[in-house]
């Protein structure tokens, strides 16, 4: 008998961006680069691209909502349509790109490879890269939107593991600092690029595993401290550093709480648990209601047992999140 | 029975789609590469149909003879052994698949968000029915009455003489897969949600098997239409719909797969069931509950496809290297 042989995921990079912050410039240059790789494109805005020879494949957006109990659980039908259908000719390239049109919202992208079987087993989603155009993005971050209407610059930025800072050289270096400022204080877990004329060097892109849970925290916990204290509808990032065990039964109540009453609001979540008796650190990731987590490495003996993790969302209480998490230690031995 | 697995053809790409020729004497298959073949059985003789820009998605062959094809190009094309090609109709989106209804006079294509109704009877009628939603299936009622579409909100049945919609099984999910039992008692659609969910054909009653640990994409009738069986991650599920149906029972299952089972069909006479799996075996089980198959067949990859001849005597296997494998009689 023969078996099947070991599945080697294909990564997924996900561009997301207003029109007009440059993600077709970088688009063309991530496909005529002498990268060495060969790179399949999933592209949401019609016609914009015309590479000969490239693996390139116009897609439609179609938000499909998912019967599973996750009351915001949406997925993107089209998406696991076209990604079936690129798997079943894998040996032709080495990378996906997917880019979302100016509007999309990142969630049912991510989602999508947390939700379905296939595309769990054979793809991995490296990162999500949200390109944005120094000159314009506080007026879109500013924009007041209807009720119930999501701003959409925001949320880019909110679900992103980089942001290309485009189009620096239109700017002052005030400018600059204060669009690097307010994006830190959206989302402090993202690394951010300066880039003119998208002109980038793609290591920083691609091959990131932002969604890789052995890699999940490649941040700055300390940093993460400093991000403001809010209550209000607006974006922010809290990052916690515990010291000390958890207890087993109670962490897992915990993470009920959490996604239970807290996904809706939560954007994204990385971090790492020390549990009671484990001699390995837990880590986790999210999107929404949505979770994935696993032991990792053991904990090495000169490393001190301590609880990190991020949040990005809306109406994320510091104060709370800390006291529910500080009520699952178990008392120091 | 004795049986021998031979390579008759291959494509340049995955084969998508299979189908017999009414009398069991040709294949046509469909390749990811564009390529769309008919293969003679025993010759293996091929004859190349005109190509689909992008790749081969589905294919079909009337009882009348005429072969369809559809593909990520939009078109879906028609083609006589007699006559060459007799028709070319074009739709916008891929055509995700396309049938015959039993009688051979019209086709349903799902292609994007539209399902496309064609008349093969000379008059060269064809209706778009937009469905507003990506159309992943179709299948038709036993009496060529209906013809049924799954889209991301349920099951939507349009009658070819009516052309309106005539009747929806809403459901508020997307529908993957579509079988319509050959008695046109039941229905069972596969969902993104990893559920099945069966109807009654004709009065819209329904009932749900859940629990599968990922999206159902392939599930199938015996030819008596008294049990449905059901493919996933890890084997092949097998429910019965004799009597009071399987409302509170348990499934049979088929054990021995080491991967996604792709594709499975029951024999004619309904004693044999086959299975591909991605662990690049072909297994025939005889029954619906087994600890191991009969036979198995190493195709040398992925398995994306297969059909029992009409008169069960061989099977046709379509798979991921583009290679195409007749399984017959030993003698």
């Amino acid at each position: 008998m023969s078996t099947s042989e070991a599945v080697v995921k294909v990564p997924v990079t996900v561009l997301t961006g207003f029109l007009g912050s440059g993600k077709t410039t970088l688009l063309n240059y991530l496909l005529t680069e002498q990268h060495g790789q060969r790179i399949a494109v999933i592209e949401n805005e019609f016609g914009e691209i015309g590479i000969d020879d490239a693996l390139v494949i116009d897609a439609e957006e179609e938000i499909f909502e998912m019967n599973n109990g996750c009351i915001c659980c949406t997925v993107r039908g089209d998406l696991i349509r076209i990604l079936g259908n690129l798997m079943a000719r894998r040996d032709r390239f080495d990378r996906i790109v997917i880019e979302t049109t100016g509007l999309a919202d990142p969630a049912p992208v991510a989602q999508t490879f947390f939700v379905d079987d296939e595309m769990r087993s054979q793809l991995a989603l490296d990162a999500i890269v949200t390109m944005v155009d120094a000159r314009h993005i506080l007026q879109h971050l500013d924009e007041v939107k209807p009720e119930g209407v999501e701003n959409e610059a925001l949320e880019q930025l909110a679900f992103a593991d980089r942001v290309i800072l485009n189009k620096t050289d239109l700017v002052t270096a005030d400018e600059l600092a204060e669009v690097e400022r307010r994006i830190r204080s959206i989302n402090s877990m993202a690394e951010i690029i300066p880039a003119s004329f998208a002109k980038i060097d793609l290591d920083r892109i691609l091959g990131v595993g932002a969604f890789d849970l052995a890699r999940v925290l490649e941040f700055d916990p300390k940093f993460l401290e400093e991000s403001e204290h809010q209550h209000d509808q607006s974006v922010t990032s809290v990052g916690l550093e515990i010291a000390g065990e958890v207890d087993p039964v109670k962490i897992n109540d915990w993470l009920s709480w959490l996604l239970g009453e807290k996904g809706v609001d939560i954007f994204r979540m990385k971090g790492i648990v020390a549990i009671a008796g484990e001699d390995r650190r837990f880590v986790f990731q999210g999107v929404h209601m949505l979770f994935d987590g696993e032991p990792d490495r053991p904990w090495q003996p000169d490393e001190d047992r301590t609880n990190r993790m991020v949040f990005i969302g809306r109406n994320l209480d510091r104060a709370e999140l800390t006291q529910r998490f500080t009520d699952c230690l178990v008392a120091a031995r | 029975m004795a049986l021998r697995a031979q390579r008759i053809s291959g494509c340049a790409d995955r084969i998508a789609a299979l189908a017999w020729s009414p009398h069991g004497n040709a294949v046509v298959a469909g390749s990811l590469s564009g390529e769309t073949l008919v293969v003679d059985k025993t010759t293996s003789e091929s004859i190349k149909l005109a190509e689909h820009a992008l790749g081969t998605l589905s294919v079909d062959w009337s009882p009348g003879g005429v072969v369809a094809s559809g593909g990520q190009d939009g078109v879906v094309r028609l083609w006589s052994p007699t006559t060459g090609p007799v028709g070319r109709v074009e739709g916008s989106g891929w055509c995700q698949q396309l049938r015959w209804d039993p009688s051979g006079r019209h086709l349903a294509a799902a292609v994007g968000t539209d399902l496309i109704v064609v008349d093969a009877d000379g008059s060269g009628g064809e209706r778009h029915l937009g469905l507003g939603s990506t159309v992943t299936a179709v299948a038709w009622s036993p009496n060529g009455l209906r013809v049924g579409a799954t889209v991301y909100g349920g099951i939507r049945w349009f009658e070819p003489g009516v052309g309106e919609e005539v009747r929806s099984f809403d459901w508020k999910g997307s529908m993957l897969s579509l079988a319509v039992a050959p008695t046109g008692k039941w229905v069972a659609a596969g969902t993104q949600e990893g559920t099945v969910r069966v109807y009654r054909l004709w009065s819209a009653d329904d009932l749900e098997m859940t629990g599968y640990p990922g999206k159902v994409t392939v599930l199938g009738w015996t030819p008596d239409g008294s049990r449905l069986s059901v493919a996933d991650t890890e084997g092949v599920t097998t429910w019965n719909f004799k009597g009071r149906g399987p409302a509170g029972t348990r499934p049979d299952s088929l054990s021995g797969h080491d991967g996604r089972v792709t594709a499975l069909q029951w024999s004619p006479d309904r004693r044999l069931i086959v299975t591909g799996c991605t662990d690049h075996l072909v297994r025939v089980y005889s029954g619906s509950k087994r600890a191991k198959p009969d036979e198995v067949f190493d195709v040398g990859s992925e398995i994306s496809t297969l059909a029992w001849s009409p008169n069960g005597s061989s099977i046709a296997v379509g798979a991921a290297d583009g290679s195409l494998w007749m399984i017959s009689s030993a003698r």
